[in-house]
């Protein structure tokens, strides 16, 4: 039996260090030949695998690492309280912000910021195809704070043709969007119908929110679940004039304002129904892409929000049929 | 930078658990400490070990937690109140019954004494890695580990039994006296 009030601090020491094998041979021989000490030791023994054995954690492992790799901290901050007397050592890192308990695992701010960039991209395309169809529409109405007017979108997309031998202008197949209404499908017709009546006043909004809208050379349909006609398009083989059109003929539905907000809305909520990202992008930058006519042909275009160019890609390929710096197609 | 938390998380955590006291606590300092640990890994230069960076970075942020929980106002019981669950319970309580005694002689050790225990039993870092967490000599690793198992197995021991909490009573119930500067620090 071990009487622990007998041993000595030295004995203690020395058994304690036996057990992590942490002595000299001379003093782990002392030891071993102390039955007390070696009695000590295996009671110290029992000790540590008490101390070392844990019951499992209630807690969200996977969410603490991904958390902490997200390395954002955007609320429940409370302090970033440094304590003194810290123990030494230059090589410690600055510790991140106290988070209460309740944002420990909220810490996903940047989750959204792909979202929302898509949604900017896409409003940015929307403003295109608002503009485009505004001009086809032969309004030369210029309206108070439009950044760009009909003509000047013939212009620029003339420009455009000539810079990247993409064929007809906008101007040659703008006009026929006009028609567009009476041959859409049911679902669309009423939506476009809308959408004509609307169209104006939108593309003046996102002409003053981008100019970039005065440079685009065809119309916006979807390529989404709200238009399945659009993927039927992939099929090419579309006429190369006149209103969008699916490979059988029949004209891609338009998307209203309101529709390409849903759209972008519905995408955040559920990535993995993003139709519309096409082509991964080499850096890992989710792309929201819309889905248009290229002459004639459907194609996919977004913005490239790093290299700041408009970018067109075949809609059966990556390889980017026009590669469009914004900047040329800046207006103001 | 996935795989490296995840191979070392369950320590770090085991680490936090065993120093903080509790899971709670013991989540919000793992949390802590692998926030530090991803901002810190690039500029990590190598000069000690990995792991032994690991480890500094994880105890200091299990010390500032401690240091927080002091400032907050206390909620819930005290740890030693939750000891009263002793008695003639199933095996299952007494486990718990156990455990609960444990964490609380643990909780009760002085810092100086706890961490480098922790570090030892639950790290699993030899008394030079320990040292160089710690930034003191290790003889004063030895030194402390030493006290603080003494005065472990004496809290223990004066609450149910044996070293490890299992058996009869045998020893008082005092904390270490003054470490001995057996090493000049």
């Amino acid at each position: 039996m071990n009487e622990f009030l007998a041993f000595d601090d030295a004995d203690w020491e020395l058994a304690s260090a036996y057990l992590d094998n942490e002595l000299t041979s001379a003093e782990r021989a002392h030891v071993e030949a102390s039955p007390a000490l070696m009695g000590l030791v295996a009671d110290l023994r029992s000790m540590q695998s008490s101390v070392a054995a844990q019951p499992p954690a209630g807690i969200d492992r996977d969410a603490m690492i991904t958390a902490a790799i997200a390395g954002t901290v955007d609320d429940g901050v409370v302090g970033g309280v440094v304590g003194s007397g810290r123990l030494g050592g230059e090589l410690e890192p600055p510790l991140a912000p106290v988070t209460s308990i309740s944002g420990r695992y909220r810490r996903r701010t940047a989750f959204w910021k792909a979202p929302m960039l898509l949604a900017a991209a896409l409003l940015t395309v929307m403003g295109i195809g608002f503009a485009v169809r505004a001009g086809s529409r032969g309004d030369t109405q210029k309206t108070s704070g439009a950044a760009v007017s009909a003509p000047e979108v013939t212009n620029v997309t003339q420009d455009l043709s000539t810079d990247f031998n993409a064929g007809p202008p906008v101007g040659a197949v703008a006009p026929a969007t006009t028609a567009a209404p009476a041959a859409l499908p049911a679902r669309t017709a009423a939506t476009t119908a809308a959408a004509a009546t609307t169209a104006a006043p939108a593309a003046t909004t996102a002409a003053a929110a981008t100019t970039v809208a005065a440079a685009t050379t065809a119309a916006i349909s979807s390529a989404t679940t709200a238009a399945p006609a659009a993927s039927n398009a992939s099929s090419t083989s579309a006429p190369a004039t006149g209103a969008p059109t699916t490979a059988a003929g029949a004209p891609l539905p338009l998307l209203t304002l309101q529709e390409l907000k849903d759209l972008v809305v519905a995408s955040a909520a559920n990535p993995s129904a993003q139709t519309t990202l096409v082509c991964p992008d080499p850096r890992g930058v989710p792309r929201l892409s819309v889905q248009i006519l290229w002459n004639g042909q459907p194609a996919i275009v977004f913005i490239d929000q790093i290299n700041q160019t408009l970018v067109v890609l075949a809609v059966n390929g990556c390889t980017p049929v026009a590669n469009i710096p914004i900047k040329d197609l800046a207006q103001s | 930078m996935d795989a490296f938390l995840r191979v070392h998380f369950d320590r770090v955590f085991a680490i936090c658990r065993r120093i903080t006291g509790n899971d709670t606590d013991a989540a919000d300092a793992a949390q802590e400490a692998m926030l530090a640990i991803v901002r810190g890994l690039p500029r990590f230069d190598g000069r000690s070990s990995i792991t032994t960076w690991l480890y500094r970075v994880t105890t200091n942020a299990c010390l500032d937690e401690l240091r927080r929980r002091k400032r907050r106002p206390a909620v819930g019981l005290p740890e030693l109140e939750r000891l009263d669950v002793t008695g003639d319970g199933p095996a299952a309580d007494d486990t718990l019954a156990d455990r609960l005694r444990l964490d609380a002689a643990l909780a009760a050790l002085p810092e100086e004494f706890r961490v480098p225990v922790v570090l030892r039993d639950v790290g699993d870092l030899d008394y030079a890695e320990i040292a160089a967490v710690l930034g003191i000599p290790p003889g004063t690793v030895r030194s402390r580990i030493a006290r603080g198992r003494m005065a472990l197995a004496r809290a223990l021991g004066d609450s149910s039994g044996d070293v490890s909490g299992q058996g009869d009573t045998r020893h008082g119930n005092q904390l270490p006296p003054p470490e001995r500067q057996t090493d000049g620090s």
